[in-house]
């Protein structure tokens, strides 16, 4: 059995998919396989995929023959892995040199069930770090409650985790965009020992056309929306009181996402507004009863859970004012 | 999402896949998938599959480069599978005629989570295995209300909800006797275990190079796949005297008994599988086995590794095979 399990599922990446595999296979630390799940990709990825499997021994190639989408592929590759950790990545991004060494010396020195990463998101040539920062007494092994800010990236990549964690979570490979949510979400309410490691990992090519970022807003937020759903029955499938502090996590996230989704500027006012309909219904369907994280979102959820647009612009307008004067000379800095 | 799909291991079955095929897709109900998982199979098992799949749009093909075992190679199809329920079917076996109406029938009837019914072994002269609980036990069942329930263990007599195979944990694991911790984490999990009295299978038990009946030291895996269960069982808090315990341990003797004795394997590898199952035993239990005083000897011969008394007692039993035989 080899210590790192490495998943991609592969959907027409073909210019980006020789990177990917490369910054995997040539890493200083060996004892890993690859597994490669072909998502019935209409490129030449599959044939990409068998020669690295020809020439390399720990790349396994699973091969779907209609698209099921990066949940359900991630979930046929984890059927596959032997190893005792995973890492699911994705195939047009790549990871850094000598990452997988400090991946697992870390972990060897933290017993972690789940180790954080810092990522870099590239665009073009720039890159920008991205580093986890939790407040100060957070304890080095912690649990998802000691720090929510675990989930604010749900990205799958963003984490390695032992294959026990994932079926301890209930193998959470849902269908759909944005299905990461409910998976990592998952993750974290079973992970019992998490860590970080400061280290700039995994390199996130962000911008490219026809990845899921990519897609029109309104539907990616009904999506979102239909994502936390599944975050909420997977809390009720444990048997979770209505007032225990995950439900609360879960909608602090689900309402800072609203806010987030009602605020992206490059949108027509009537979208963003028809975003924040969506959002206020959802929260009043599943978040009300649960318990605040802290005074911030305490009045995040009143203006969420008003349902009405002007008090949200109201507060919007309030915040950005207060960040204004913040910003200028005269303000308290 | 149909009602049902039907996932299905290959490797090495191309005499076999036809007929397996034909009688899934042939059948009366209509409402299923089949997620058909070619295990880097050797033989033309890869094209008679697209073959198939052009033709009934219900054929999925799921493709793996490296031959693994059946037990991942499930996984991989259950996880695309999208059917309420799921059978894991063999890919040199075949179902009987109208096999999915019963099922799909008995599963409205019963909202069952797991649905064993009963299945024909065919060799020279064929075999019924019937799935047959206790008349005091009432349906639907649990499994610690009926524990031999676990006698038939191989992964294609029940049809299973998906839930219920997410619930146990997905227990799909490598090596051969992969089905005993498989069938044994369904069981632990299921909430309404329902019968249907009927043939809906076909077993070909007499296939020469099917894995069950190569005498190779995949073989020694049953000592792996007992200590899953056993892991299983502590992990579920089944307390040491319960009659789950007793059912495994039995299950355990009488293949603990016969894969030593299989004659195809050599004698080192036969050996090694009898001090392996005896070490196991130790290890796992203080139960003592009731039974007759048959069960009782082949206990201690095996608990206590008694390698020269399970030969001679091997040697006496093919002895008198062969006298009745004459």
């Amino acid at each position: 059995m080899p210590a790192l399990s490495v998943i991609v599922p592969v959907h027409g990446v073909e210019p980006y998919l020789r990177q990917c595999l490369d910054s995997v296979l040539t890493q200083s630390f060996t004892d890993l396989e690859l597994i490669a799940v072909d998502d019935a990709s209409p490129d030449n990825c599959g044939q990409i995929l068998d020669g690295y499997a020809t020439r390399d021994p720990r790349v396994r190639v699973i091969h779907l023959d209609r698209n099921v989408g990066q949940g359900p592929a991630r979930g046929a590759g984890f059927a596959t892995a032997t190893g005792d950790y995973v890492w699911f990545i994705d195939s047009d991004d790549w990871l850094a040199e000598g990452a997988v060494a400090a991946i697992l010396d870390r972990i060897r020195a933290t017993a972690a069930d789940m180790l954080l990463l810092d990522s870099a998101f590239v665009a073009g040539g720039e890159s920008t770090v991205h580093p986890m920062q939790p407040p100060p007494g957070v304890p080095e092994v912690f649990r998802f409650l000691d720090w929510p800010g675990a989930f604010h990236n749900p990205a799958p990549w963003t984490r390695v985790v032992t294959r026990e964690l994932v079926v301890r979570a209930g193998l959470p490979f849902h269908p759909g965009w944005h299905q990461d949510v409910p998976f990592t979400f998952a993750l974290l309410v079973a992970a019992q020992r998490i860590a970080l490691l400061r280290r700039v990992c995994y390199f996130y090519r962000t911008g490219r056309p026809g990845s899921i970022t990519a897609k029109p807003a309104e539907a990616r937020c009904r999506m979102l929306i239909e994502q936390s759903r599944r975050v909420y029955e997977h809390l009720d499938s444990r048997r979770l009181p209505p007032d225990d502090p995950l439900r609360g996590v879960a909608t602090q996230w689900l309402v800072l996402r609203g806010f987030v989704g009602s605020a992206q500027p490059d949108l027509p006012a009537p979208v963003r507004r028809a975003i924040f309909a969506q959002f206020a219904a959802a929260y009043r369907r599943h978040g009300r009863a649960t318990p605040a994280i802290g005074l911030g979102d305490a009045v995040r959820r009143r203006v969420l859970g008003s349902g009405s647009w002007w008090t949200y612009r109201a507060y919007a307008a309030a915040g950005a004012t207060r960040r204004l004067i913040r910003r200028s000379p005269t303000g308290r800095g | 999402m149909p009602l049902l799909s039907i996932v299905i291991p290959i490797h090495g079955v191309e005499p076999y896949l036809r007929q397996c095929l034909d009688s899934v897709l042939g059948q009366a109900f209509t409402d299923f998938e089949v997620v058909a998982v070619d295990d880097a199979s050797p033989d033309n098992c890869g094209n008679i599959l697209q073959e198939y799949a052009a033709r009934d749009p219900r054929v999925r093909v799921v493709r793996r480069s490296s031959a693994g075992d059946a037990g991942p190679a499930r996984g991989a199809g259950f996880a695309v599978a999208t059917g309420d329920h799921v059978w894991f079917v063999d890919g040199d076996d075949w179902l009987a005629d109208g096999a999915l109406e019963a099922i799909a029938g008995r599963l409205r009837e019963t909202s069952a989570d797991m649905l064993c019914f009963d299945a024909v072994y065919r060799a020279a002269t064929d075999t019924v295995e019937r799935f047959r609980p206790p008349a005091a036990v009432p349906e639907p069942f649990r499994f610690a209300d009926w524990p031999g329930a676990f006698n038939s263990a191989k992964a294609w007599c029940r049809v299973v909800s998906r839930d219920l195979v997410v619930r146990a944990g997905s227990p799909f694991h490598a090596g051969a006797f992969e089905d005993l911790p498989f069938t044994f984490a369904l069981l632990l999990a299921a909430r309404r275990i329902a019968v249907l009295p009927r043939v809906c299978y076909f077993y070909r038990a007499d296939r020469p190079t099917s894995t069950m009946n190569t005498g190779s030291d995949r073989k020694l895996a049953v000592v792996t796949q007992f200590s899953r269960v056993f892991d299983q069982l502590d992990r579920a808090g089944v307390p040491a005297d319960d009659p789950l315990r007793e059912v495994v341990l039995h299950r355990m003797i009488t293949l603990g008994w016969s894969v030593p004795g299989d004659r195809s394997l050599p004698l080192p590898a036969r050996r090694a599988l009898l001090r392996g199952l005896s070490e196991e035993f130790r290890r796992r239990c203080s139960v003592h086995l009731r039974g007759s005083i048959r069960d009782r000897l082949r206990r201690r011969m095996v608990v206590h590794d008694m390698w020269w008394a399970h030969r001679v007692w091997c040697a006496g039993a093919a002895a008198r095979d062969l006298v009745r035989r004459s």
